[in-house]
């Protein structure tokens, strides 16, 4: 064989079904975006989602569910612990923070669960650190190397079966780092609306004259993305001329400017398993209770809202939402009416299909790791019920983390 | 992805069967000669180890045989930048460990000052990267920050550390790869970013030993766990010395000195004996020659055979990085066909080879690490110590589109949201937006009619060289007004104006200024803040008279915005006549001024924010410290301690002059010897219950109790000072035994003054000097130092408050002793007044543009046509594409060569 032949020969080879499956996938994502509806996504129980909240600089869990009655938690906290009178007791142990008064109506009719001590081995102070490490599913042993959910859904959703396997509102992209799949970055609802690919796929007929892999990625990836913004674009514009679909989140804050846009995005029917938002300003190291009182009226008013927009369009039981934070705080206050980087925290599950209560058991106040919480739940025992038992999905990368203490968490 | 990748595989193999027949008798027939590179080997090889390829660098390496041109790039290599980096990277680091007494205020514009100094350096390498005569320098610097990967936001503010290893990196990227390990293993950056600063024999940290030997060595799985956790003792006490210019030390004190075994060898191992046995193991050179394969030859793994060869050369040489890349650049495997296009360009590969291939810089071009950043690649911030993972990662959905965007506007001559559409629309561009516009819309101008008229290759190449050429701009100039700024654009770019005034008079103004190269927020979404923030320096010429300007204005004139796009205008700060004005010591005036005042800078709405000379400061180097015989320091504190103690005080002055000396910091401590001296120490069982007994006397259990008046000292030792307190280290200083090389000295406050102690008498005059000094201020540097404390610190103040009679008298009865033995009174201490400086030493931006003087049109000209002459085959397409362009068509423009998807590999 000689050169030429070789290369006509690789020619024909690269004619013949260049990108089969790509070509194939992306006429299959033009029929499937217009005809299946959320909630049928590859056959799996879908239109399923979680909204995770996370809550940058580390909100203060003492001060979130307080231990009101608690007297090591009067004397660790003189200044800033929070007396019964602007506590809403829940228990003979434990209440919200009176902030969090929006939340009631969930607590009541138990879609809010509580879930005490979250936090990991070998906890890291820093929050660059200790976020990435909540975000991948890592603890101090061992940082983990991608997103902590972007795996599983991967494998268990193709790109053209979801609009995208994930859209961030707010914050970084951390928790989707190092994912393959059609991850997507929005600060708004309708940024995609009229975006078009900067790029004429239509004038890319001829094929590569040589089998390259990553040639054949890429082109893959621009199919993807253009099937992408197609398809938001397009429902979005449809959703648009249906008449009012006025979302009211109040609170002006961030947080509520992107759940605005995620209940935009979902009633729009952009079907997506995980959507993320931010509210930051949790590293309440001075002045803290003017700060965290602020901040948690924000989030419960934020949240309040969330569901009742979501009833309305009867997706809030197709929702689940899960905050999170780098770490809690110290258990001692400092001399600034604040509080510095500490370990364990408690976070909130809520949804329609979450059945409300507290999980778990609080860090002991009396014994206390040179001043810190030790951790009483994994948070990747919570990341293993969203996986297995609210997403369903196959495979769930924390299965060794499930706790029997969340069995009924979901429903 | 499982599936297709195991069909990717079996398509490989059979395509490198194929190769291997190709390639037998394309040798055997045509190639007996040694090959010499034709257009398409010259841009391989300089597109994967340069940036891009420009047309007189394309020309340099035609026609040469592989080994002369690799051997060309590798005497090209350079260890210093050609462009001097910013000037704060040469300064002595910031007090960082003053922070602990700052408020809250001055501890956010210290790290904002940081912050500043990090974004100056992302610009520094930017313009490097596309000045520079060796590009591929740059990409092996690169290499090894992303190899090594330490992250400015994992260090606590310490922009001088990723300075200091950034230079290091580029002193060692082609030595000896033990030279370089050993001295990464004693990098102040990394050290911290590990955590390694605090590890120590009682609770050795295993996060540097970790990543040493899974991902700077050995990789995953070729080594045990135990291995892990012995080498993380050998590294313990590798740390670093705050206060002595952030530089590295190796503490004896918290170094495990025992056994260890690592790889099955046992003995009293350091951290330099890991790095040794870990050359040992011959699957180091494997991992780092895999590190080469993937940064030069594919993102598609080798085979073991592809790769063992580049390994064995590496170990061979004794593990020298000059072999190792070498072999890499002569491997069949990097000239393969095989492997051409098989790499996704980084983003810096992407935007900077544009830039260096077409000679055409974005006027812009200071926002680019903002543009890097929303590409995924922030300059010194990887996302984690695995560093960019790069290949797909590059593509992902949100990124493939930024890069398309960012391509296109580019080959466009874009700098506004609207460019493109007018484009599109075929609308010329107006250039309504003032002299910022000009250059680009000349050359949209050529680009029109150079595509109405189907021009050659050369001509269209030379249109977008001649027209991009930046205007001479005299950067010295005394009439220069500089503002550092971004926008937001919505629709249009943001519009600005900026005026000089006395008593509100207007002297000067620009007229309205559009932004050019802001945040398109309609495509992009809302810009993030503290994100990718595209700020850039813009520079006027001041053609009035000024004189006796009491404030200078930037009017925000266009707002505008929907629920997901906005038009903003954010105002860093403004430079002129030597004097900084920030905005945060500015005054907002709009409809929508933002609640924390020092954000004054940011304007959402129309309004205008007013810089009152009165609160500008001195813009340059802090002033040099006055000589004679004066004792001057900037600031002084007392330095918190974690534990509350009686037995010492810490003080520390900053920038201090004393007759002719100067020290960045002098810190020393008052020793109540008594206190010091009691043994055993009381052992107070850390309790976990809240302390109840808080008013109770303390009580001294199970030690003797001295009963003698306490005496008091004033002490320095090796690491209090930077540089040393004394010079050099009298014989008789005291030494410790757990730490040798601490060495301290002492000097009676009160009682023992007429000892002749050899501590002092062995110190030469200059050095005298100094203890004098500070003896003699003890009470004024007391005094000070207590009242800098910001009010919050309760518990500093507390601690430093038990010491107030003890300093008072103490320092009475030594210059009664003083004044006794009939000693010339030492210098006063004085502080520089802070009004006109700043302490916290902001970092300079360049304003000029990359390339000045360095493109000349008529030279750029000819290596065109000397390229289209030898080679006449070639098209835009053949010297920008790693491959045929997707495209179908014959000629390709500019737009349409660097939209083409193949414009993403290299």
């Amino acid at each position: 064989m000689n050169r030429r032949q070789f290369v006509q020969q690789a020619m024909q080879a690269a004619f013949i079904p260049l990108l089969p499956g790509i070509v194939a996938n992306h006429a299959h994502a033009n029929t499937t975006a217009s005809t299946t509806l959320p909630g049928q996504r590859g056959g799996l129980p879908g239109g399923r989602r979680v909204i995770l909240v996370e809550l940058a600089g580390a909100n203060d869990g003492l001060n979130t569910i307080v231990p009101w009655s608690n007297h090591y938690y009067h004397e660790y906290r003189p200044t800033i612990g929070l007396k019964e009178s602007s506590v809403i007791t829940l228990t003979d142990d434990y209440g919200f923070h009176q902030k969090l008064e929006n939340l009631m109506p969930l607590w009541e009719s138990s879609e809010l669960a509580v879930i005490h001590g979250m936090g990991y081995p070998r906890p890291n102070r820093s929050h660059f650190k200790s976020i990435a490490l909540w975000e991948a599913g890592g603890d101090g042993r061992q940082q983990g190397k991608q997103g902590w959910l972007t795996h599983d859904i991967e494998h268990a959703y193709a790109s053209n079966e979801v609009d995208a396997h994930g859209i961030v509102l707010g914050g970084s992209m951390g928790i989707f780092s190092n994912a393959q799949g059609n991850w997507l970055s929005m600060t708004a609802a309708n940024q995609f609306l009229d975006r078009k690919l900067p790029l004429d796929l239509s004038k890319h007929s001829s094929a590569p004259a040589q089998h390259n892999p990553v040639m054949e990625l890429l082109v893959e990836r621009a199919y993807t993305l253009k099937a992408s913004l197609d398809g938001i674009s397009a429902k979005m514009s449809t959703h648009r001329q249906s008449g009012d679909q006025r979302v009211r989140i109040r609170g002006n804050s961030r947080l509520s400017q992107q759940l605005t846009h995620t209940v935009e995005l979902i009633n729009a029917g952009i079907d997506a398993p995980v959507f993320k938002v931010s509210l930051s300003g949790f590293d309440t190291h001075e002045n803290q209770p003017q700060r965290h009182q602020r901040l948690l009226q924000q989030l419960s008013t934020a949240l309040h809202d969330l569901r009742r927009e979501l009833t309305i369009t009867d997706q809030w039981k197709n929702t689940v939402v899960l905050t999170y934070s780098e770490f809690g705080r110290r258990v001692v206050e400092n001399k600034s009416q604040g509080t510095d980087h500490g370990t364990a925290a408690a976070h909130l599950l809520m949804g329609g299909n979450v059945s409300g209560g507290f999980y778990g058991t609080a860090p002991d106040l009396e014994h206390l790791d040179n001043g810190d919480l030790t951790y009483t739940m994994d948070y990747r025992a919570v990341y293993n019920r969203l996986l297995s038992d609210w997403l369903r999905l196959p495979t769930d990368s924390f299965r060794r983390y499930s706790d029997s203490r969340l069995d009924t968490i979901i429903s | 992805m499982l599936r297709r990748s195991r069909k990717y595989k079996k398509h490989i193999a059979a395509r490198l069967a194929m190769t291997l027949i190709g390639c037998l008798s394309f040798h055997h027939a045509a190639f007996a000669l040694q090959p010499t590179l034709s257009v398409d080997d010259a841009r391989h090889l300089l597109h994967r180890t340069g940036l891009g390829a420009s047309v007189a660098e394309l020309n340099r390496v035609i026609g040469t045989t592989r080994e002369q041109a690799v051997n060309q790039i590798i005497a090209g290599i350079r260890a210093t930048p050609s462009l001097p980096m910013p000037a704060w990277t040469q300064r002595p680091a910031p007090h960082h460990w003053a922070k602990g007494s700052f408020s809250q205020s001055e501890r956010r514009r210290f790290n904002e000052s940081r912050d500043r100094e990090i974004e100056s350096l992302r610009v520094w390498w930017v313009r490097q990267m596309i000045e520079t005569e060796s590009p591929q320098t740059e990409r092996l610097v690169l290499m090894w920050h992303n190899h090594f990967a330490t992250a400015y936001a994992g260090v606590d503010s310490r922009a001088i550390s990723i300075a200091r290893q950034h230079r290091l990196f580029r002193q060692h990227s082609t030595g000896r790869f033990e030279d370089l390990l050993k001295l990464v293993i004693r990098d102040p950056a990394l050290l911290n970013y590990l955590d390694n600063d605090k590890s120590r024999k009682q609770s050795p940290n295993e996060n540097l030993a970790r990543e040493l030997l899974e991902l700077f060595t050995l990789g995953e799985g070729n080594y045990s766990e135990s291995d892990i956790k012995n080498a993380a003792r050998a590294l313990t006490g590798y740390s670093v010395e705050v206060v002595q210019d952030m530089r590295f030390r190796f503490k004896a004190r918290i170094h495990d000195n025992t056994r260890k075994t690592l790889f099955g060898q046992t003995g009293h191992f350091n951290g330099d004996d890991l790095v040794e046995l870990i050359l040992q193991q011959p699957k180091t050179a494997s991992f780092i020659a895999l590190r080469f394969w993937r940064t030069f030859i594919s993102d598609i793994p080798p085979d073991a055979a592809e790769l063992e060869p580049l390994a064995t050369a590496f170990r061979d040489s004794g593990y020298n990085l000059r072999t190792l890349y070498r072999a890499t650049l002569m491997s069949d495997a990097f000239w393969s066909e095989k492997h051409r296009a098989t790499i996704v360009k980084s983003p810096i590969a992407l935007t900077i080879g544009a830039i260096r291939s077409t000679g055409i810089v974005p006027q812009h071009w200071q926002t680019l690490p903002a543009t890097l950043a929303s590409m995924g690649q922030r300059l010194f911030d990887p996302p984690n110590v695995a560093g960019w993972p790069g290949g797909k990662h590059w593509i992902t959905p949100s990124r493939l589109l930024t890069r398309l965007d960012w391509l296109e506007r580019f080959a466009m001559g874009c700098s506004t949201p609207t460019c493109t559409d007018a484009q599109a629309n075929g609308h010329m561009v107006s250039s309504q937006a003032g002299n910022q516009m000009s250059a680009f819309s000349t050359k949209t101008n050529s680009m029109k009619t150079a595509s109405a008229t189907g021009p050659s290759m050369h001509s269209e190449l030379h249109s977008e060289l001649h027209s991009e050429l930046p205007l001479p701009v005299d950067s010295q100039s005394d009439n220069a007004i500089s503002i550092r700024l971004a926008s937001e654009d919505f629709d249009d770019a943001a519009q600005y104006q900026l005026s000089i005034y006395r008593a509100d008079k207007k002297l000067w103004t620009t007229g309205a200024v559009a932004v050019t190269g802001g945040h398109d927020s309609n495509k992009m979404g809302r810009l993030k803040m503290n994100q990718s923030i595209p700020w850039q320096l813009v520079k006027f010429h001041v053609d009035a008279d000024v004189s006796h300007f009491d404030r200078i204005d930037v009017e925000f004139l266009n707002d505008g915005a929907t629920n997901s796009a906005d038009r903003n205008l954010f105002v860093d700060q403004v430079v002129f006549k030597g004097e900084r004005f920030s905005a945060e010591n500015g005054q907002q005036q709009s409809k929508c001024p933002p609640k924390r005042s020092e954000h004054a800078g940011r304007l959402y709405c129309n309004g205008t924010l007013m810089l009152p000379r009165a609160h500008a400061i001195s813009a340059g180097v802090p002033a040099v410290l006055s000589h004679g015989k004066r004792f001057n320091a900037e600031a002084v504190y007392v330095k918190p301690v974690n534990k509350n103690t009686s037995s010492h005080l810490d003080f520390a002055l900053t920038n201090v002059a004393l007759n002719n000396r100067q020290w960045h910091t002098v810190g020393f401590r008052v020793v109540n010897s008594a206190e010091k001296n009691k043994k055993p120490k009381s052992k107070n069982p850390k309790s976990n219950k809240p302390k109840s007994n808080k008013g109770k006397q303390r009580t001294n259990v199970g030690g003797p109790i001295y009963a003698e008046e306490p005496t008091y000292a004033l002490t320095l030792h090796s690491f209090s000072c930077w540089p040393d307190c004394v010079e050099p280290w009298p014989e008789c200083a005291s030494t410790s035994r757990a730490e040798p090389d601490r060495r301290s000295l002492s000097f009676p406050l009160s009682g023992g003054w007429k000892k002749k102690h050899c501590h002092y008498q062995s110190l030469n005059d200059s050095d005298k000097a100094l203890i004098d000094a500070l003896r003699y201020n003890l009470e004024d540097i007391y005094k000070r130092a207590t009242a800098s404390i910001p009010a919050k610190r309760q518990d500093v103040i507390e601690s430093a408050s038990r010491w107030s009679d003890t300093i008072d008298n103490s320092s009475l009865k030594y210059r009664q002793a003083h004044k006794k033995a009939g000693k010339t009174t030492p210098p006063l201490l004085s502080l520089k007044p802070a009004t006109n400086t700043d302490p916290f030493v902001e970092a300079t931006f360049m304003t000029d543009t990359p390339l000045a003087g360095q493109l000349n049109s008529d030279q750029l000209t000819q290596n065109w046509i000397e390229l289209t002459t030898t080679q006449p085959e070639t098209t835009l397409a053949t010297v920008l594409l790693a491959t045929a362009p997707l495209t179908a068509t014959d000629t390709l423009s500019l737009p349409e060569v660097l939209s083409d998807l193949s414009a993403q590999l290299q």
